[in-house]
């Protein structure tokens, strides 16, 4: 293109005509949205706003007052309770529980023995019983038929032993 | 009115502190009020942000040493609170401020203080689709008039990065709109 002969000295913002297209999109854009938002304050929000900060502790210095919930007096009493309370836990946590056969369920007496926890003699036991403990034994020998205690003796016991005795 | 280096004057002075607070919040309490109100969406919300951005005008004064046009600052200041407090409500309720948005907007059909029509409420919905820069960028060139030289101060972005945010997020809204458009009959 031919250099122009007659210039007219006006200039135009560097990159003017690159943005041009999206500057008139964007106002048309935005001319086809509304222009409120929509939001409300309250009734005479605006007028105490001044007085509303004005007051406030930050501002007026002044300290807030708390209003307590209890009086002095339930707040010693409970304060004086709970330390009975915590007292008797510490307490309470620093003794050892006395142990009781009573207090050890007998299954578990009996798993533990089954499992062969329990290494004991059979003579060190009755040793440590009296007589009348052993006449209080219950053998639950009830149950046992006279025809399977004569078998029985038959076979394990030896009667050449009994006949000398 | 009284001008804005006569009211610095009067703010600094201990003697005339009080009086001239409460003549700066008569000036600037509804500008700042719909600026943090289109941010955090909510009256009540609004009324506390509004208050500790007032708090915290009153108590850093001092501090203000004139490099920016009073009202840049101030605006800064209830633009940042507005921001943190979304921050804080979205730690408080370990969700996103994304979310926290999104839950506002959804709120905005019960408020009492929305009296806007189907297509503003969109509009609402559609500038929260927006990145938070974008948000801020919007409301405060379409709905508050700012020039782009005015934006530059408040936010701290040169007036090319924001025109280019205007843009896409006129562009955006308009989209979010035309695909939504089914809805803005039935809400």
């Amino acid at each position: 293109m031919d250099k122009q002969k007659h210039t007219s000295g006006f200039k135009v913002p560097k990159d003017y005509f690159e943005a041009f297209e999206e500057n008139l999109f964007t106002t048309l854009a935005s001319e086809e949205l509304p222009k409120e938002t929509g939001f409300a304050a309250p009734k005479g929000y605006f007028d105490t706003l001044e007085d509303t900060l004005l007051q406030h502790p930050e501002i007026s210095g002044k300290e807030v007052k708390v209003r307590l919930l209890f009086s002095n007096k339930i707040k010693y009493a409970v304060a004086i309770a709970a330390s009975i309370v915590l007292v008797v836990l510490l307490f309470n946590q620093n003794k050892a529980i006395p142990l009781d056969i009573s207090s050890v369920d007998y299954l578990a007496i009996e798993n533990y023995i089954n499992a062969g926890e329990l290494d004991f003699d059979v003579y060190d036991v009755s040793s440590l019983l009296s007589e009348n403990d052993n006449s209080s034994l219950n053998y639950e020998t009830e149950g046992i038929s006279e025809e399977n205690m004569e078998s029985y003796l038959l076979e394990t016991v030896d009667e050449s032993i009994l006949l000398n005795e | 009115m009284v001008t804005e280096n006569d009211l610095v004057t009067a703010l600094q002075d201990n003697k005339h502190k009080e009086a001239a607070f409460r003549e700066l919040v008569s000036q600037y309490k509804e500008r700042l009020y719909w600026h943090i109100r289109k941010i955090v969406l909510n009256h009540d919300d609004t009324d506390d942000v509004l208050q500790n951005t007032f708090i915290k005008i009153y108590k850093n004064i001092h501090s203000f040493k004139g490099d920016s046009k009073l009202y840049t600052w101030m605006y800064r200041i209830s633009t940042n609170e507005s921001i943190t407090f979304i921050n804080k409500r979205a730690k408080r309720k370990q969700i996103s401020s994304e979310e926290v948005q999104e839950n506002a907007i959804q709120n905005l059909t019960s408020d009492i203080y929305f009296e806007g029509t189907a297509i503003q409420l969109q509009l609402q919905k559609a500038i929260a689709t927006l990145p938070p820069k974008q948000q801020l960028v919007f409301n405060m060139k379409y709905f508050d008039e700012h020039t782009y030289e005015e934006l530059s101060e408040i936010l701290e972005t040169s007036v090319g990065g924001l025109k280019s945010s205007y843009h896409i997020a006129v562009k955006k809204i308009t989209e979010y709109l035309k695909t939504n458009e089914s809805s803005f009959t039935t809400t």
